[in-house]
């Protein structure tokens, strides 16, 4: 009667050890994912987030001269310079559970998209100066606009990468980060990693 | 008077021709 009992008991906590072996991996594998996975998630498959579009009216003078005279061409050049961070290179320094806290370090925003609005670009001022209002060579006129125009994607560069715009993109991606993680109660704190020479 | 007249025009051909020479000169070089 007892060895009977004791088959029984020893059977039943098997039966026991064995379904706890076998469905626990499952239930791991069912558990959803913590909130914090969801969100590093999410900024991951986002590849790059732009914090600041910069309004761009700037003038840039070319010049073009020879011996004897020159052309002086004037643009005023309008565009839009979008700044933003490229999520590739964002490092998650640390995930706190208890205070639902994650630290990221992302390199400082750079100017991501640069847009010359050609509907709003104009000569101010395309003049002669010299012996070369003698004679107009055309050539040469289309040789300077052709230049200016060229050099209208880099003021609209130059102009986005201006220090003074970096806090401005830094508070509006900061902000845009503690929106994404604060649908799932979370807030994100990043670390700005220092702009490294000869990078925009 | 034409004397006059001839060397301003010779004057002004050249400067016509050291204009056009400069411009094509200047080109492509920047």
């Amino acid at each position: 009667m007892t060895r009977r009992f004791v088959v029984r008991l020893v059977l039943l906590v098997a039966a026991g050890v064995l379904s706890f072996l076998l469905l626990d991996p499952i239930r791991l594998r069912l558990r959803p994912p913590a909130a914090s996975a969801v969100i590093v998630d999410r900024l991951r498959t986002t590849r790059e987030l732009i914090g600041l579009i910069v309004e761009v009216a700037e003038p840039r003078t070319t010049v073009k001269s020879g011996k004897l005279g020159g052309i002086e061409v004037v643009l005023l050049v309008r565009g839009q310079a979008h700044l933003g961070v490229d999520l590739s290179q964002m490092l998650i320094v640390s995930v706190d559970e208890t205070t639902h806290t994650i630290l990221l370090s992302l390199p400082p925003p750079t100017v991501r998209i640069a847009k010359v609005d050609p509907q709003q670009t104009l000569f101010l001022r395309h003049q002669r100066y010299g012996l070369w209002t003698l004679v107009q060579v055309e050539k040469v006129d289309r040789e300077v606009v052709a230049r200016a125009l060229a050099d209208a994607q880099n003021v609209v560069t130059a102009t986005g990468a201006d220090p003074r715009h970096q806090p401005a993109a830094m508070r509006a991606i900061e902000q845009a980060l503690t929106d994404i993680a604060s649908q799932a109660g979370w807030t994100i704190d990043v670390y700005w990693q220092p702009s490294t020479p000869g990078s925009p | 008077m034409h004397i006059v007249f001839l060397i301003l025009l010779v004057l002004f051909i050249v400067l016509l021709i050291a204009s056009c020479a400069d411009q094509t000169l200047a080109r492509g070089l920047w």
